[in-house]
């Protein structure tokens, strides 16, 4: 249950930060989040939100999906990264 | 006692790999089918955000002035004061011009003022990316894209690029891959700027053309709006083109409102 309360805190504040800050504040609490807690979906929601409040078509034309792209390359390299490091 | 790890790492990436593949084609299929699908949901829910933010943010920076010194205040004070009465003067010289050219444009039979709205920014940079602006009053106030956004009655600054709901996204014309043309005040030369990002613009003019440092670049069509100023100007001696770097010329972390053009 605290667990639960923790990453429901942890969304409230990336939702936040993507809305409130700029995307090189945010981008930092996004990937401390991603390797904090286990399968960190909600980085892609956050790359969904980037992508919808400033709309831009740089990798496929009137496409924006950029950042939620880059989330999801992210996410799926924290896997290996997660798995060949020791936290003390 | 050796106990061997169990090597669980392929199968523990499969599961969120695949979810992150359908998670992407579903993103990629709807914007496709409904480009602003995401953007109404989305920028509709964050509005509330952005205008607590707003008022976070005043918040802060009064927190923070309290702790100014009184030394520090009353000599800003005294600079301002400073700034106030040369920009009186400069602001009567305005008025006088701007008679004149409103007067001058009656005898042209060309339009004198825009019709324009006052809109709140709701998101500006840094906080927004790629040099836009998020304001409010989209669909709800009959704002329409191309809409031309100015601030005050002097600068025009970019132009609305999609309307949502209550709210519309502005593209700065220093946005990276936009182009304007304009005509350098001085000398009416026409020059075509291109967008760099952070405020700032740049053109490529043959060596001959008189372009100088604070020269001011004007929108075509009515009004003379500023678009830009000059703040250098590169050149080589191999090249027979110059390179001319521009600023926007108002600084957009400071923006509050903004006048939208009426249709």
């Amino acid at each position: 249950m605290a667990n639960i309360t923790r990453r429901l805190i942890a969304d409230l504040i990336l939702l936040i930060s993507v809305v409130l800050l700029p995307w090189w504040l945010s981008a930092p609490i996004a990937i401390i989040f991603l390797f904090v807690f286990d399968s960190y979906y909600e980085i892609l929601i956050a790359g969904l939100i980037i992508d919808s409040l400033y709309p831009h078509s740089f990798i496929i034309p009137r496409i924006s999906i950029g950042f939620t792209f880059l989330a999801a390359v992210v996410f799926l390299a924290s896997f290996p990264i997660k798995r060949n490091l020791k936290f003390y | 006692m050796i106990y061997l790890l169990r090597n669980k790492g392929r199968r523990r990436i499969k599961t969120p790999a695949i979810a992150t593949l359908i998670f992407l084609f579903i993103i990629i299929a709807v914007s496709a089918l409904a480009p602003s699908f995401f953007p109404r949901i989305i920028s509709s829910g964050t509005i509330p955000l952005w205008k607590g933010g707003g008022c976070l943010e005043n918040g802060v920076g009064n927190f923070f002035g309290f702790f100014q010194t009184k030394s520090s205040l009353l000599k800003k004070n005294d600079e301002l004061k400073q700034v106030l009465v040369s920009k009186q003067v400069e602001l009567l010289k305005l008025e006088v011009l701007k008679k004149e050219n409103n007067d001058l444009r009656l005898l042209l039979g060309g339009r004198t003022e825009t019709n324009t709205e006052m809109a709140e920014v709701l998101s500006k940079p840094p906080r927004s990316l790629y040099d836009t602006i998020i304001i409010e009053g989209g669909e709800d106030k009959g704002r329409i894209a191309g809409a031309r956004v100015f601030f005050k009655d002097s600068a025009l600054i970019g132009e609305i690029e999609n309307v949502y709901g209550k709210s519309s996204s502005v593209k700065l014309f220093s946005s990276p891959e936009n182009t304007i043309d304009g005509f350098i005040g001085r000398t009416a030369v026409t020059i075509t700027l291109s967008g760099e990002g952070g405020g700032n613009l740049s053109a490529r003019l043959p060596k001959g053309v008189d372009i100088r440092k604070n020269d001011v670049i004007v929108a075509p069509g009515y009004g003379d709006f500023i678009i830009a100023k000059v703040g250098s100007t590169e050149s080589s001696v191999t090249d027979s083109f110059q390179t001319v770097r521009l600023k926007s010329p108002i600084g957009f972390s400071g923006l509050r409102f903004v006048f939208v053009e009426k249709p």
